[in-house]
């Protein structure tokens, strides 16, 4: 089982959810495993105003903890993180990022559909 | 009051009309509320929350196919995917039915031209998000402007018509047709890879231009890659992947 521990940059409680990745995919949105695949599919809601598709930022989260035990990022979600608002060296799309192991992540608290 | 452009807002929007391309594509003319407008760049998109699927709702984006100049009256061009219940949704509503949207949405837009030549390539409905753009292109000054458009032999080409006038109009607009060969999968066309290629790679060494690829899949990744790869610079190169 793996475990993502979730904060909220507006002080909402933080969450915790254990999850077997071999249960991928958990929605439909998002790549199969990915943080925003994940999320949704326990119940936990992270904007993805594209569909998790790779088109918009706003399923971006940032890595507190556990970075390395994501699939590497791809050009196109460079490419898309580039316009995100309050990016950062440990910032992430949720619908490219595939877990492999325990994470702590940060949803900001503007994103560009919440500022 | 009006949003500052590109601040996300709800809107509620009614089903004004429909126009069928073809019987798996569709245009959605989407009429906001009197007195209330969309700022958004051209290319951006808007998120549908559709009350379908296993767990809905179900978000899916649409690039929006019309000008920001257009006002009230947004339109966004839907292909049918077999099987898929969004579009199935979609291509189910009658005229006057509300749509919840949400936008806009997008880094992949057109707001003040670079003083380059610019060059669109888009496969099928991928012309959405670049119609928009070539209007506001052909709106900001003389640059050389092309449009390669990618489509099947067997299906109309979306804004094709359009277009066509556009460029007979403005010498400094080029469009081109690009058909993909015979029983090649609708999100597919080598022809197009081939025909970038040989004018944007092969032709001359100017890597000045500024692109704006939008086609589904394996395609536009492919064709930005051939791009940035011969040379022009990663910025230089935008691209939209459905």
């Amino acid at each position: 089982m793996l475990r993502i521990r979730i904060l909220y940059e507006s002080g909402e409680p933080e969450r915790t959810i254990e999850f077997d990745p071999a249960d991928a995919p958990f929605s439909h949105d998002g790549e199969p495993g990915s943080i925003l695949d994940v999320l949704l599919g326990h119940g936990i809601h992270l904007e993805h105003a594209c569909g998790g598709k790779c088109a918009c930022t706003t399923c971006h989260v940032i890595l507190k903890d556990g970075e390395e035990n994501l699939s590497e990022q791809q050009e196109e979600e460079a490419d898309e993180l580039d316009s995100a608002p309050g990016l950062t060296m440990h910032s992430r799309l949720g619908c490219q990022a595939v877990v492999s192991g325990d994470l702590t992540i940060v949803i900001p608290k503007y994103t560009i559909n919440q500022a | 009051m009006a949003p500052a452009r590109g601040e996300p807002k709800e809107y509620h929007a009614i089903l004004d009309r429909v126009h069928d391309w073809s019987s798996d594509t569709r245009s959605l003319f989407l009429r906001l509320p009197s007195g209330i407008s969309l700022p958004f760049d051209p290319g951006q998109f808007v998120s549908l929350a559709l009350p379908v699927g296993d767990r809905p709702p179900l978000v899916r984006a649409y690039s929006l196919a019309s000008s920001p100049e257009d006002g009230s009256l947004l339109e966004v061009c839907v292909d049918r995917v077999p099987g898929g219940v969004g579009s199935g949704w979609l291509f189910g509503l009658a005229p006057g039915a509300e749509v919840p949207l949400t936008g806009p949405f997008g880094s992949f837009k057109l707001v003040e031209p670079p003083a380059t030549p610019l060059v669109f390539v888009a496969q099928g409905t991928g012309i959405a998000p670049i119609r928009p753009m070539v209007r506001r292109a052909l709106a900001s000054g003389d640059r050389a402007i092309a449009v390669l458009q990618g489509g099947a032999v067997a299906s109309p080409l979306v804004y094709g018509e359009e277009l066509t006038a556009l460029a007979s109009a403005n010498p400094a607009l080029q469009w081109e047709a690009v058909l993909a060969p015979p029983g090649t999968a609708v999100t597919d066309n080598p022809r197009l890879e081939q025909v970038v290629r040989e004018r944007y790679v092969e032709a001359d060494g100017n890597r000045a231009r500024h692109f704006w690829i939008c086609a589904v899949g394996a395609l536009a990744t492919r064709l930005r890659d051939l791009l940035r790869s011969a040379g022009y610079e990663r910025r230089a190169v935008r691209c939209e992947k459905w």
